[in-house]
């Protein structure tokens, strides 16, 4: 079969740049004092030719813990996608995650976090002189399960990304994993797995990009390294008072 | 190596921007890039082989299975094209091309249609090779038809795909070229298939023809994202705008025919309605039961040929009567 707009694969590389792919997951919110720094890369999967490839969406991020209200941490995370930007699109989110239930034992911690995605084609306008300044956003909700074995992290989510100018059921579940690889100390560095089933409630009927599988949503994958700056330990005698 | 960063740094920060999607809608295959890999061990159906080298000529009398419901009792066979096909080259405006252009006289058996001239703009793959079975379609039809090679696709020079400029310069060349081709330069029908919407609705707006034809049309590229993937993101994140069909379509007023496959698995219907709608002037609006987009999955013509013809002419007579 000749993909007779098989070279759309940068509008499918565009496409997602929306979809938040590839940003971290928000399964456990940073407790207060914590702050994260990273990368992550990643997206759909794409069918391309006879084989299939993930969309190499890549985000830089930033996430630190603010605060714990009812003693349950919330943080915030804020990041840039940079695939966008050769194409003079620039495309950021800020968002905010919360721990809604402690994990005890076997019973998994629950989070709820929500991203707010924001794109402009300011940047390329100087070369697109019959362009016009446009800009766009969505929203994207998550509900996180999560379980912490020996200070590494597995987890479950559900998440439904909403597009303002075409919202759509998009519900995506996903599994993933969080690894630290100095399970002895507060912070380090964190390596990131994460597998998802985007959009797995629309149907994908169109051959301008095929996405994979067919014909409900597309397969997703993530990589993502992060480092992870714990509070300076309180020196004895400076707590209380 | 502090300089080096800086200079990377700004080198990147200055190619911000720069790239849009606009090249990324051609497949064409040239002619000088055609053997065997292209041709018979492809592993292509026959429809989809390029197997003309620069050096030959296309058979315009070539043997085809036709797809099953092209034929039927009211067009029982699809006639070789036995008048006399005139070859010509059109030097483009910039000097840096030379178009493929095919004169392919009406076989004359149908009065009325023997002076009306197809335009033909075709899709986005390889190039007039491709679409030859179509060409012949509009013979058998009676109609006169010319047919083009964008540059880059077939045997259109250089080899290489145009850019966004050059290929809606062409466009404006090309139409003028045509109507100095056709028998009667009033009776010029612009047609277009896919990728061919976006010449087609460039060379139409300002001189609107006798009537447009639009087959299964390129739309714009928004919306092939937000089809493919739902994310509304506008024109002006891909493009250059400059191939946004369904915004040009508000200026175009002249006749307007479009025709879209049920299951066109490219340009879904109803972003073809949006084409359709933009226009202000008299139009007809058809949406063929059972077709999909291409050639080898049977697209408008290959859904039923006698129903094709039978629409086409209809509209002529009713809505573009200037072209007969």
């Amino acid at each position: 079969m000749i993909p007779r707009f098989g070279p759309l694969l940068a509008l499918a590389l565009l496409a997602s740049v929306a979809t938040g792919c590839a940003t971290f997951p928000a399964a456990r919110p940073l407790e207060p004092g914590y702050h994260e720094v990273g990368v992550s890369i990643g997206g759909p999967v794409l069918r391309f030719g006879d084989g299939a490839i993930p969309v190499p969406n890549i985000n830089v991020q930033g996430r630190h813990g603010v605060a714990a209200p009812l003693d349950r941490p919330l943080d915030v995370t804020y990041g840039v996608n940079l695939v966008g930007l050769p194409f003079g699109i620039l495309e950021g989110h800020v968002g905010a995650s919360w721990l809604l239930v402690h994990q005890k034992g076997p019973m998994p911690a629950l989070a709820i976090a929500d991203k707010q995605f924001f794109a402009t084609n300011a940047l390329g306008l100087r070369n697109k002189p019959d362009a016009v300044h446009q800009g766009w956003a969505a929203n994207q909700l998550e509900l996180y399960l999560s379980w912490e074995i020996s200070s590494q992290l597995i987890y479950t989510g559900l998440t439904q990304y909403f597009d303002f100018g075409n919202p759509q059921l998009t519900l995506t579940p996903s599994v993933g994993a969080e690894f630290d690889t100095t399970p002895k100390k507060p912070g380090g560095l964190q390596l990131h797995l994460d597998l998802r089933w985007f959009a797995m409630t629309q149907v994908d009927q169109y051959d301008a990009i095929k996405w994979f599988p067919r014909p409900l949503g597309a397969f997703g994958f993530g990589f993502g390294v992060s480092y992870v700056i714990a509070p300076r330990r309180p020196a004895t005698g400076e707590v209380g008072g | 190596m502090n300089r080096l960063a800086i200079a990377l740094l700004a080198a990147s920060v200055g190619a911000t921007g720069c790239l849009d999607l606009d090249g990324f809608v051609f497949n064409p295959i040239h002619c000088s890039t055609v053997g065997p890999d292209t041709c018979e061990d492809s592993g292509l159906p026959t429809w989809d082989q390029a197997c003309v080298p620069c050096e030959e000529e296309y058979d315009w009398g070539r043997s085809y299975d036709w797809i099953d419901g092209t034929l039927d009792a009211g067009t029982p066979n699809v006639r070789a094209i036995t008048t006399d096909v005139q070859r010509s080259t059109l030097t483009t405006d910039d000097g840096e091309a030379e178009l493929d252009v095919y004169l392919v006289p009406s076989h004359g058996e149908v009065a009325a249609l023997a002076d009306t001239t197809v335009l033909y703009n075709h899709g986005n793959y390889m190039g007039i090779e491709h679409y030859a079975p179509r060409v012949r379609f509009l013979h058998e039809a009676g109609y006169t038809v010319i047919a083009w090679d964008y540059r880059g696709f077939g045997k259109s020079t250089p080899e290489g795909a145009p850019t966004t400029d050059q290929f809606l310069a062409d466009a404006h060349t090309m139409r003028a070229y045509a109507e100095s081709l056709a028998p009667d330069p009033d009776r010029v029908v612009v047609y277009a298939n896919s990728l061919g919407g976006i010449p087609a609705v460039e060379m139409s707006l300002e001189d609107p023809p006798c009537a447009m034809v639009l087959e299964a049309p390129f739309t714009s590229m928004s919306r092939i994202s937000q089809s493919n993937s739902t994310v509304s993101m506008g024109e002006s994140f891909f493009s250059t705008n400059r191939f946004d069909n369904i915004a040009k379509m508000h200026g175009y007023s002249g006749p307007l025919f479009v025709m879209v496959g049920e299951e066109d698995n490219f340009f879904p219907v109803e972003d073809a309605q949006e084409i359709y709608d933009a226009a202000a002037g008299p139009k007809e609006w058809w949406v063929v039961p059972g077709a999909k987009h291409g050639i080898s999955n049977g697209g408008v013509p290959e859904a039923g040929l006698t129903p094709y013809f039978d629409e086409l002419r209809t509209f002529f007579e009713q809505t573009a009567p200037g072209c007969l």
